[in-house]
C-alpha cells in the first residue's frame, strides 16, 4: 500500500472511530440540560462539526501529501533535506488534530462512564495536544533554518528581539489566564506549577520557535534566488504562520474554557465553527504553496 | 588552458535568476524531457529549441509575460555570445 492509500485509510478510520465516540453514546443529561437542547439537537450540531472536522482533516492530508510529493521530487539536491524538515513537520500538524481528537473523544466516553478517570483522561488529553504541534514546530524549525542557511540569511538582530518581546507578553497572558480561571481544576487538574512548567512554559517555548521558523520561512522566500521560486514559497509560509497564530488562539481559548461555558449554544457554536474554519485555511495555504512548488518540478 | 564555463553552466547561471535552486533541475529536465540529450553536451544549435520549450513552460507557471520575455531575450542573448566572432 502507498503512503497516499494509508493516509487515506488513516483518514477514514480516524473519522469513523471519532464518530463512534461522539455520535453514538447518549449525549450527557447536564449538557442537554445546560443548553437546553434535545439529544437529537445536539446530536445534529455534532454531524455539522464532524463535517468541518472531515475538512479540515482532508486539507492537513492534502497538504501533507503535496509537499511529500515536492519533497522527493527534489531529494538529492541542497533543498532537498531542508524541505523534508519541514514535510516531518506538516505531518505531525496534519496528524495533530485527528490523533488528538480521537484519543479525546474515547478519553471523554471512559471519563463519562468512570467519573474517577476524569483528572487522568483530562490530564493526558492536554499533554496531547501539547505533544504534537510541539515536536512538528521542532521539525518546522529545523528545516526554516536549514532553508536560511542556504540563501545565507541570518535572522534580523531587531526582528528576532521584537519576536522575543512579542512571546514574553503572550506568556504572561497566557500564564494570567491559567492562573486566575476560576475553573482552573475542571481543565487541567494539575497544580499550578506543574501548569506552568509542564504545560505554560512548552507552549510559550513551541510559539517562539514557531515565529521564528514562520519569519525565517519569510526572510527565505524575500531572500532566495529565483523570481518564481521565491513567489510559490509565499502561501507556504504565510500557512506556517497561520498556523503558529492559531495554535496561540487555541491554547488561550483552552484557557478560557470555563468561562465560555456561561455562553449560551448560539454563540458557542459561532466559535466552534469560526475556529475550525480559520484552521482550515492555515492548511489550505500549505497545500496551494506546495502545489505551485511541485509545479515548477514537474513542467 | 583555462575553459569557460559550459554552455548548459550558462543556461542554468541565467535561469537562477528566476528558479532560484529549482534552476538546475528545471534546465536539466527540458534539455532530457524536450531535446533528448544529456544535458551537459547541450550545444549553440540547441539553445534555439531549448528557448522555446523554456518560454512555454515559463507560460504554464506564471502569467507575467514581461517577465517571460526578459528571460527568453537573456537566453538569445547566450545564443550571440556563443557565435564565433565575424
Amino acid at each position: 500500500m502507498n503512503v497516499r492509500s494509508k493516509l487515506f485509510f488513516g483518514y477514514l478510520f480516524a473519522l469513523i472511530i471519532y464518530a463512534g465516540f461522539t455520535l453514538l453514546p447518549a449525549p450527557s443529561p447536564i449538557t442537554l440540560a445546560q443548553y437546553h437542547l434535545s439529544a437529537l439537537e445536539l446530536r445534529l450540531i455534532d454531524v455539522t462539526i464532524i463535517i468541518l472536522l472531515a475538512g479540515i482533516w482532508f486539507a492537513g492530508f492534502y497538504g501533507y501529501a503535496k509537499l511529500r510529493t515536492y519533497s522527493q521530487l527534489i531529494r538529492g539536491s541542497k533543498d532537498g533535506k531542508p524541505v523534508a524538515w519541514l514535510t516531518h513537520g506538516i505531518l505531525l500538524l496534519a496528524l495533530w488534530l485527528p490523533i488528538s481528537m480521537v484519543i479525546s473523544a474515547i478519553l471523554n466516553y471512559i471519563s463519562l462512564r468512570h467519573l474517577s478517570l476524569l483528572p487522568a483522561t483530562t490530564i493526558i488529553d492536554n499533554y496531547i495536544g501539547l505533544l504534537f504541534p510541539l515536536a512538528a514546530f521542532l521539525f518546522i524549525s529545523k528545516g526554516a533554518r536549514g532553508l536560511t542557511d542556504l540563501a545565507r540569511q541570518r535572522p534580523n538582530f531587531w526582528a528576532l528581539h521584537v519576536v522575543a518581546i512579542v512571546l514574553v507578553y503572550i506568556g504572561l497572558i497566557d500564564a494570567h489566564l491559567v492562573a486566575a480561571t476560576s475553573n482552573r481544576d475542571a481543565v487541567y487538574h494539575l497544580s499550578i506549577w506543574l501548569i506552568l512548567t509542564t504545560l505554560v512554559a512548552p507552549y510559550i517555548y513551541m510559539w517562539l520557535i514557531g515565529l521564528i521558523a514562520t519569519y525565517e520561512l519569510y526572510r527565505y522566500r524575500l531572500k532566495a534566488q529565483g523570481i518564481v521560486y521565491r513567489s510559490s514559497w509565499t502561501l507556504l509560509s504565510l500557512g506556517m504562520g497561520w498556523l503558529i497564530v492559531l495554535s496561540i488562539a487555541l491554547q488561550y481559548l483552552t484557557t478560557i474554557t470555563s468561562r465560555l461555558s456561561s455562553l449560551s449554544i448560539y454563540w458557542l457554536l459561532i466559535i466552534i465553527y469560526s475556529v475550525l474554519l480559520v484552521l482550515s485555511v492555515g492548511f489550505i495555504l500549505i497545500a496551494a504553496g506546495a502545489r505551485k512548488l511541485q509545479k515548477i518540478e514537474e513542467v | 588552458m583555462v575553459t569557460g564555463p559550459s554552455l548548459y553552466q550558462e543556461v542554468v547561471t541565467v535561469t537562477e535568476h528566476y528558479f532560484g535552486p529549482a534552476a538546475d533541475r528545471f534546465i536539466a529536465r527540458q534539455v532530457h524531457n524536450h531535446l533528448n540529450k544529456n544535458p551537459e553536451i547541450l550545444r549553440k544549435e540547441d539553445l534555439a529549441g531549448l528557448t522555446k520549450w523554456i518560454s512555454l513552460a515559463m507560460a504554464l507557471l506564471v502569467d507575467d509575460e514581461k517577465l517571460i520575455k526578459k528571460y527568453v531575450s537573456e537566453l538569445e542573448k547566450l545564443v550571440d555570445k556563443q557565435s564565433p566572432a565575424k
